[in-house]
């Protein structure tokens, strides 16, 4: 394929130059406050070099928590919120009565914004009147019943299981979306050749899922890292500061200490972790450059 | 969607694109007139002031020289927005802002104009409430106008007391004997959410109030003393005492100040810690807010707290007049009294209340005896932080209470170093 | 697929699903019921209960009082110009990351792909001094800029990946047809990608369409305000109207919803079928 050096550019170049301006830049920017010591508005800032990143990680008691809970929120995407996501997509991609519905019925919780999810979820959460617990009541199991919210041990577990509800739509969908890249021809072959569904599934299906796994294992990790809204929104950090995530924990530093170079440091930490796994598991696994 | 169609799309969207870089911000004249004399003065306000649009379009309807232009934030969006601005200086000419540490951080930066001189000239002092006046100077100077006036203390429900054959506490031993009364009879006594911490320590300053003496009470507000005190530690002690006697909501660590509030309505509860904004809030949840009456709790002083509009110091002479007569109309008495259903309550003196408000005049009238700044204004933020933090660990015994009082000590000097 | 199945296997799959989805919808109801009471009803019942009298005038409320109307129309405007330009931009670059020959192309794409984990409050005043200086705050095209730039680490991650898994053999196809890159790209290779170009349209119109953060900061004006804001009205300083926000956000969700219903149709086993021969 002969094509002009300079045209691949052209194409790019759109996308490019308002990356660079909107995210790039400012990016840059924030990697440099972190190196300060500033309010934000006063004139001078103060040269501070790696001294706030030790200080995140030497003398901050809600930073490694916050860092531990981001960790223990990614595994708990990539395994359930990806794995039932991907269940549905394949029971959905079937012609199923109704199949239609049931995809809309699942990807609905996924368009509602955190602030709503968090009030009817911190609703059915409340000890004295919130529905799981007159649930358990009623089914008899008392003593199961708890402050789901309140105990930092399991805060943020009750966090997630919202954030399941809230997030199996996108998986669901992206694998729905690369499902219909894989052609017939190789399923009927197989059954020809006496394939049970599950040898189908780890043979054919898996494999040709590969790059759709590859683009939402990188979204699930991208965005269990940046979680926010659901958590500030339902347990504002608390209780006792168990819940924060490093987002979560940037914002308090940003906005309400005025620690500007605090929570740029905070942002690096989350931008240089998420990097480290994401661009070589990208690049690893699409070796083949282009086609 | 076609591509051909797609294709049209993405040219027109150029268009507006292109088109849109060169025109204007924003800011298109309604009237169509315009006139070179107008000076408009921008005002940044959160958005369930509701009585604003009223005020704006008469005071823009009857001036020729200045308008107003209002935008309006959420609560946590306008907090945002103040600091994004303040970091880009981009701060429009006017803004709410909160007192105490929210606000300090605007007039100690140099970014708000001093109205001390103004506010001699045109005898402020006898226009708004001297509180809401002391509470908006910061290092001296007077930073802001004073808008609201929000005084805190404890709230009861009539028909659970005449039910328990109770009145309002005159002691501190009848207030926990009451608690221990009303907890028998299988009411919540005290409707307070620890989420946010916020709403919990209106209980807590409270206690320091009682255990520390007001002398105590600022310093530690000031950072002048050790917050490792015996007057703090039996704070944390009866916080925890409370919680583990079950005078809280269960799992109140949890809750946050709406849930709470939602028991104390249906009379659910039958205390909390609320304020002159909450006969409003009473009646919009469809209950009678006569049902509801105020008690001091047995310390000498109120929690107060004010709000203010600030004014951005980069503006010239005659902009800051425009903007000081936007401030005063806001304020004045006639504003107030049209609007007061929706106001809130004002700092400016000698106005009238509705009267389906009955509390908000004895809570402002408790005030009057004296005042102490709400802690999570007082505070620097992240000390406040800690104490809600304290809060939470105390009442699930992840601290006791004197590992809560080091921690805040530890805070406060930690705060200090850093600054 | 089309094969014949077990019916007990077809059963179980059916009674999964519904179950699930019983499941699924029970918070959603809740949200409904709130949407359908009044203040005190929410109050002083479970709030998980049945109305006591319902009140459909909610719905009208919240429209009014929260201004759902010119809020929806102005991130519909927003939203619907937004969206099919940054797929199209995407797509551009996508396109010539895989299928021309550009040799800084995977550099390039790790470099759009450390962008998706920025978090947006590290940009948003970096972002405010370059739009204030650019006379671009407050205005449309202002915010369009911003979410474009948020949206491409995502819609490139997408339509590569995708792109990747079309065949060559199409390219060669059309080389000996004599299409040029443009040709292919408008009249191959974007028909091709209906699924993931669908799914691109349905995620960056709802993730358009919630954007809270900076949609409150660079845009100042309340008449150009988005969606987000309305819905925000009902939470005042010292109490939340949440039967009123409740119903607004049911009917903010709508055109949503619609957006996905019109473009996962796409998403119909079969259609790949045609990329073999």
């Amino acid at each position: 394929m002969r094509t002009s050096a300079y045209k691949p550019w052209l194409f790019i170049l759109p996308a490019l130059a308002i990356y660079l301006t909107v995210i790039f830049i400012p990016s840059a920017y924030t990697l440099y406050l972190s190196f300060f010591s500033w309010n934000g508005v006063a004139p001078d800032k103060k040269f501070v070099g790696l001294k706030n990143y030790a200080e995140l990680l030497w003398n901050d008691t809600v930073f490694p928590k916050a860092l531990m809970n981001n960790l223990i929120w990614t595994l708990g995407s990539l395994t359930l919120i990806m794995g039932i996501g991907l269940m549905l997509a394949l029971m959905l991609n079937r012609k199923l009565k109704g199949r239609i519905l049931f995809r809309g019925l699942f990807y609905f919780p996924y368009v509602l914004s955190g602030i709503i999810v968090a009030t009817i979820w911190v609703w059915m959460y409340n000890p004295m009147q919130g529905f799981f617990n007159h649930a358990l009541e009623w089914l008899g199991l008392e003593n199961w019943t708890r402050a789901w919210l309140a105990e930092p041990k399991i805060a943020l577990y009750a966090v997630f299981l919202a954030a399941i509800w809230n997030g199996v739509g996108q998986p669901m969908v992206l694998f729905l979306a690369g499902l219909q890249t894989i052609p017939q021809d190789p399923y009927e072959a197989a059954i020809i050749d006496g394939a049970k569904p599950s040898q189908q599934f780890r043979f054919i299906t898996l494999p040709l899922l590969r790059e759709t796994f590859i683009i939402v294992v990188a979204i699930t990790m991208v965005s269990s890292m940046k979680v926010y809204d659901l958590i500030y929104a339902m347990t504002g950090g608390g209780p006792a500061e168990s819940t924060h995530v490093l987002a979560s924990w940037m914002y308090f530093q940003t906005f309400r200490f005025a620690n500007i170079g605090i929570g740029s440091a905070i942002s690096m930490f989350l931008i240089l972790i998420t990097m480290v796994v994401i661009i070589p598991y990208v690049y690893y696994t699409t070796k083949k450059s282009h086609v | 969607m076609k591509k051909p169609m797609k294709m049209m799309i993405g040219l027109l969207a150029s268009a507006v694109l292109a088109a849109g870089c060169s025109s204007q911000s924003g800011n298109t004249p309604e009237g169509g007139v315009s006139r070179s004399e107008t000076t408009t003065v921008s005002l940044w306000i959160i958005d369930d002031q509701l009585w604003i649009d009223g005020a704006v379009e008469d005071f823009n309807n009857a001036h020729d020289d200045i308008r107003i232009e209002v935008s309006k934030y959420g609560v946590d969006p306008l907090k945002e927005a103040l600091k994004v601005a303040a970091n880009s200086k981009t701060l429009p000419d006017m803004w709410f802002t909160w007192g105490g540490s929210l606000g300090s951080f605007y007039a100690e930066n140099g970014l708000t104009a001093d109205l001390t001189a103004i506010a001699a000239e045109r005898n402020w002092s006898d226009k708004y409430n001297q509180a809401a006046i002391d509470m908006s100077t910061y290092g001296g100077k007077l930073s802001g106008i004073p808008y609201h006036l929000n005084a805190v203390d404890m709230w009861y429900a009539k028909d659970v007391y005449e039910q328990l054959k109770l009145t309002p506490p005159t002691s501190f031993e009848d207030f926990e004997g009451q608690l221990q009364t009303i907890q028998n009879n299988g009411i919540v006594p005290l409707a307070l959410g620890g989420k946010n911490g916020w709403h919990l320590m209106r209980l807590t300053e409270q206690l320091i109030e009682y255990f520390g003496g007001a002398e105590l009470h600022d310093k530690l507000s000031r950072l002048e003393a050790s917050w490792n005190d015996p007057a703090v530690v039996q704070t944390f002690e009866k916080l925890k005492e409370y919680s583990d006697k079950g005078y809280f909501p269960k799992g109140h660590v949890a809750i946050d100040q709406a849930e709470a509030i939602n028991m104390f309505y249906p009379s659910a509860a039958a205390m909390s810690v609320e304020g002159t904004w909450l006969d409003r809030n009473i009646t919009a949840a469809g209950f009678d807010a006569n049902n509801f009456g105020v008690f001091k709790f047995p310390t000498e002083r109120s929690s107060v707290f004010a709000e203010m509009f600030q004014i951005n110091a980069d503006l010239d002479d005659a902009k800051l007049a425009a903007a000081i007569t936007v401030g005063e109309y806001l304020t004045s008495i006639d504003v107030v009294n049209k609007y007061n259903d929706t106001y809130g309550t004002p700092a400016t003196l000698n106005v009238a209340f509705s009267d389906n408000m009955p509390n908000v005049e004895p809570l402002l009238d408790m005030a009057t005896k004296g005042g102490f700044l709400i802690m999570d204004q007082a505070l620097p933020q992240e000390v406040v932080q800690k104490l809600f933090e304290a809060q939470d660990k105390v009442a699930l015994d992840e601290w006791t209470p004197q590992q809560a009082a080091e921690a805040m000590e530890k805070a406060v000097n930690d705060y200090k170093g850093r600054s | 697929m089309e094969l014949k199945e077990h019916p007990l296997r077809v059963a179980v799959r059916y009674l999964v699903l519904i179950l699930l989805a019983v499941v699924f919808m029970i918070p959603v109801v809740f949200i409904a019921f709130t949407a359908l009471k009044s203040n005190s009803d929410l109050l002083r019942n479970p709030f998980y209960a049945f109305p006591e009298k319902i009140q459909w005038n909610n719905f009208a409320m919240a429209w009014e009082q929260g201004k759902l109307g010119m809020y929806m129309k102005n991130t519909a405007v927003i939203a619907f110009i937004k969206v099919p330009l940054g797929i199209l931009i995407v797509a551009l670059a996508s396109y010539a990351m895989t299928r021309m020959v550009f040799r800084w192309g995977s550099a390039l794409f790790a470099l759009f792909l450390i962008g998706m984990m920025v978090p947006m409050q590290a940009t948003l005043v970096p972002l405010n001094i370059f739009l204030n200086k650019t006379g671009l705050v407050n205005t449309y095209p202002g915010i369009i800029l911003v979410y474009l730039g948020f949206g491409i680490p995502f819609g490139i991650l997408i339509l590569r990946g995708f792109f990747r898994s079309i065949p060559k053999e199409i390219d060669e196809a059309a080389l000996i047809d004599g299409c040029g890159d443009t040709g292919k790209f408008f009249r191959i290779i974007l028909p091709l990608s209906m699924p993931a170009i669908a799914t691109l349209f349905i995620f960056d119109f709802m993730a358009t369409w919630n954007e809270f953060l900076l949609a409150q900061i660079f845009i100042t004006k309340d008449t150009m305000r988005t969606i987000t804001t309305g819905l925000l009205a009902f939470r005042g300083e010292f109490s939340t109207n949440y039967t009123l926000m409740n119903a607004g956000v049911l009917l903010s969700v709508l055109p949503v919803l619609a957006v996905y219903m019109a473009f996962q149709k796409y998403f119909v086993s079969g259609l790949a079928g045609s990329v073999k021969g």
